[in-house]
């Protein structure tokens, strides 16, 4: 009898995270790669909707959520306390012989094997850039679902490592499955970014690019201080453009951008469309990425994988992800990210190198292997 | 005097709160719960008011240990004070009428011995339990008072008491030899921690120690959690990391724990331009989640018993670094749970620590393995099952 493997979705309730990216193109692969597995799509209700229709793909699935008449957040919570036998995931969704917690946590099962993806530790290792709530959230159970996992799924060696050495999980139980860019992550011509870029006021090849979440763990003060000591020795106009969604703690971000003395050149575009961002990879002159800690750290890919030459941190996961393909800085220098940035800007030979580079390394990481690895974790699981 | 659960008395004279302290509570807190009648005496003075407290807090019944005055910074033993304090002791037993008396000695003894001799004329059965048998076993030099008698004194008590406990092979060779003791009547209990306590700590406050002790993701954490005396080896320590630090800058020593050394070991660390490497935290209460944020468990000990500081960090799955002395070498299994050098050899320690500074793996592979074995040999249970079985022997044997 195929096995049945339920896999939660709950990501995806929300704006399309770098975690919802990651459901939505495992579960469509999964079920590609398995098409006899009995596969059950779920979410723990974050929301009061009753059905939701989830867009994996092409494939419409439909999730099914039995209604709640407590606050979504309260109902939330208590999957994840530990209750049972009084409270499980199998009275509202029936038994299955997998369970595939995608987000840190898991909830009450009573039977079936529990696997956990684990994206990072960084609500442990930087709590001052988590709110206190989810903080105490992660704190309390996030120890109890590794231990009670029957495997880990961890997104990067360094996760591996991290989780080995800070919550001393044992590593035979943690499989290394990395993360990949979509395939619509390719370089791109001057003429067909130029509509795109067009629509945000930037030209082709003249601009530096952040993308991510506008948070204090992305460490963009410190991109702010770089960006004005290039300024400072590089005369020719090259704006700093920054895009994704705002986060958390940035007002005084926003002030410091008010005051820089090339205020004029920073351009904060806000959220992005993910069919958008290939065309401002491709259309940079460098993308730079002076993040503090990373589990993975997708955008650093999906900029090699554009052919874009990319300057970001030399810790944690990410240089595992660009290997050589990159210049790696210390992110607490912030001269060091400036003169990384002039070094790039001036050298066209040294963009050139880079961006070989990144799209030989860009082949690595594919969303297939993603979801062979993962099947194999199941299969192996499931013994 | 056949109950099936005897009343029990547990008798310190420590003042000043350590691993054989916290032994203590542990076996008054679980007799109590398999249902014997619990009765504890102990200093009461500044240094175990923390212990008082746990106690109370147990509904463990604690009244305080009348001790001998000390004078003048030396024993001033007349036969007048000891005559007292035995006279107040045997008072106290008598009100209290205990089964069976458990002394928990721990070394230098100050005046344990007074309630052995209460104990021998009242006809209480006793047992003592040696948390540490030194190296060197040497009484205050005095020519004034009963005290120039104490060597014999102690003779004389320790081989009419019914059992003797060691916590190690090694205390019980140095125990037997020093004091002329047959061996077969001294048993080897072995230390025990309550392993859950260190599996399960509270990671928010794994956190905020974290941030108190500026511990970013690149700096390696080496704790030791001893008082800051000679025994313990922080002299050592700070040759060590000397050595270690000045091919690993990004290694921090943290010295959890106090004593009388403290100013001189700060003293000594701010010469050595170190305080950055080196910090003291003091005496701390969450010891499951000061080894939760450690990576790597150093004790650099001159001698021992049985530590509990090792077996916590085992059960709380470190890497243990230690001096191959006494009990460490019955609890860390050298190459498989830790690393264990001679004592004072400094090279080899650094050796030790150095190499297990990169290899994550092998730390946790060890610090897996020791917590393993902790939960086999090393809980609770099978300390009070052994404690049970030479009870019953002294009472109804």
């Amino acid at each position: 009898m195929p096995p049945r493997i339920a896999i939660d979705v709950s990501p995806l309730l929300d704006l399309t995270t770098g975690i919802g990216y990651y459901i939505a193109n495992l579960a469509s692969r999964l079920t590609g790669l398995k098409p006899e597995f009995q596969w059950n799509f779920f979410a723990v209700p974050r929301r009061t909707a009753k059905e939701i229709n989830v867009r994996i793909g092409t494939e419409e699935f439909k999730t099914v959520i039995k209604p709640w008449h407590l606050p979504a957040r309260v109902t939330s919570l208590l999957f994840q306390a530990p209750l049972r036998p009084f409270l499980a995931v199998e009275d509202f969704l029936g038994e299955s012989d997998l369970f595939h917690w995608t987000n840190f946590l898991c909830c009450s099962q009573r039977t079936g094997k529990k696997i956990v993806t684990v994206h990072d530790i960084s609500f442990f290792l930087f709590p001052e850039y988590h709110p206190w709530k989810r903080r105490i959230l992660f704190n309390t159970f996030f120890p109890r679902s590794l231990e009670q996992a029957d495997h880990i799924i961890a997104v990067s060696q360094n996760t591996k490592q991290d989780l080995v050495r800070y919550f001393h999980v044992p590593p035979g139980n943690i499989t290394v499955v990395p993360l990949a860019a979509d395939n619509t992550f390719t370089p791109m011509c001057r003429e067909a970014a130029a509509a795109t870029l067009m629509r945000y006021g930037i030209n082709y090849g003249q601009y530096l690019l952040y993308v991510g979440t506008l948070e204090p763990r992305k460490n963009l003060k410190r991109l702010l201080q770089a960006y004005h000591l290039f300024r400072d020795s590089h005369s020719e106009c090259v704006p700093m453009v920054l895009a994704g969604a705002n986060g958390w703690l940035n007002h005084s971000l926003f002030d410091e951008i008010d005051r820089s003395p090339w205020k004029s050149e920073i351009k904060i575009l806000g959220y992005i469309p993910k069919a958008e961002l290939p065309a401002l990879y491709a259309g940079a002159i460098a993308f730079v990425y002076p993040s503090i800690y990373e589990g993975f750290g997708l955008p650093p890919l999906e900029a090699i994988s554009c052919g874009t030459a990319v300057i970001t941190s030399n810790n944690s996961s990410l240089p595992e992800v660009v290997g050589d393909a990159a210049l790696l800085i210390e992110p607490e220098a912030s001269d060091d990210i400036a003169s990384a940035m002039l070094k790039i800007v001036t050298d066209v030979s040294l963009r050139g190198t880079l961006r070989q580079r990144g799209l030989e390394r860009a082949k690595i990481f594919d969303w297939r292997i993603t979801a062979e690895r993962t099947l194999d974790v199941y299969t192996k699981t499931l013994g | 005097m056949s109950r099936i659960a005897p009343k029990i008395l547990f008798l310190t004279d420590s003042t000043e709160h350590g691993g054989a302290e916290d032994h203590l509570r542990v076996l008054a807190s679980e007799f109590q719960k398999r249902g014997h009648d619990v009765h504890v005496l102990l200093p009461d003075v500044n240094g175990m008011t923390a212990l008082v407290s746990q106690l109370k807090q147990q509904c463990i019944k604690a009244a305080p240990l009348p001790l001998i005055p000390i004078h003048a910074g030396a024993i001033r033993q007349t036969r007048k004070a000891v005559s007292l304090n035995v006279l107040r002791l045997y008072r106290c037993f008598r009100k209290t009428k205990p089964d069976l008396i458990h002394f928990v000695m721990s070394w230098p003894t100050r005046d344990s011995w007074c309630g052995m001799v209460a104990a021998l004329l009242l006809g209480i059965p006793y047992v003592v339990d040696f948390q540490l048998v030194p190296p060197s076993i040497q009484c205050p030099a005095t020519t004034r008072g009963l005290l120039k008698h104490l060597p014999r004194i102690l003779r004389y008590v320790f081989n009419r008491a019914n059992r003797l406990i060691c916590v190690s092979e090694g205390n019980k060779e140095r125990l037997a030899a020093f004091f002329g003791i047959e061996k077969h009547s001294i048993d080897v209990v072995h230390n025990c921690i309550d392993c859950a306590r260190y599996q399960y700590p509270d990671f928010e406050k794994v956190c905020q120690l974290r941030k108190e002790f500026r511990l970013s993701p690149d700096r390696i954490a080496i704790t030791t959690v001893a008082r800051l005396n000679i025994q313990k080896g922080h002299r050592d320590l700070i040759e060590v990391a000397k050595s270690v630090t000045s091919t690993n800058p990004e290694v921090v020593f943290i010295l959890a724990g106090d004593g009388e050394l403290r100013r001189e070991l700060e003293l000594v660390t701010s010469e050595a331009e170190l305080t950055k490497n080196i910090i003291f935290a003091g005496y701390r209460n969450e010891i499951p989640e000061i080894l939760a944020m450690t990576d790597i468990f150093f004790l650099p000990t001159q001698f021992e018993g049985l530590p509990h500081a090792v077996l916590e960090a085992m059960a709380a799955a470190r890497c243990v670094v230690a001096s191959r002395v006494d009990g460490v070498c019955e609890a860390v299994t050298d190459g498989e749970t830790g690393i264990l050098v001679d004592p004072g050899n400094i090279n080899h320690l650094t050796e030790a620590l150095t190499s297990l500074i990169r290899n994550i793996q092998f730390r946790e592979e060890m610090g897996q393995s020791g917590r393993r074995r902790v939960q086999q040999f090393f809980g609770i249970d099978r300390m009070v099952v052994n404690l049970e079985r030479i009870y019953a022997r002294v009472l109804y044997a």
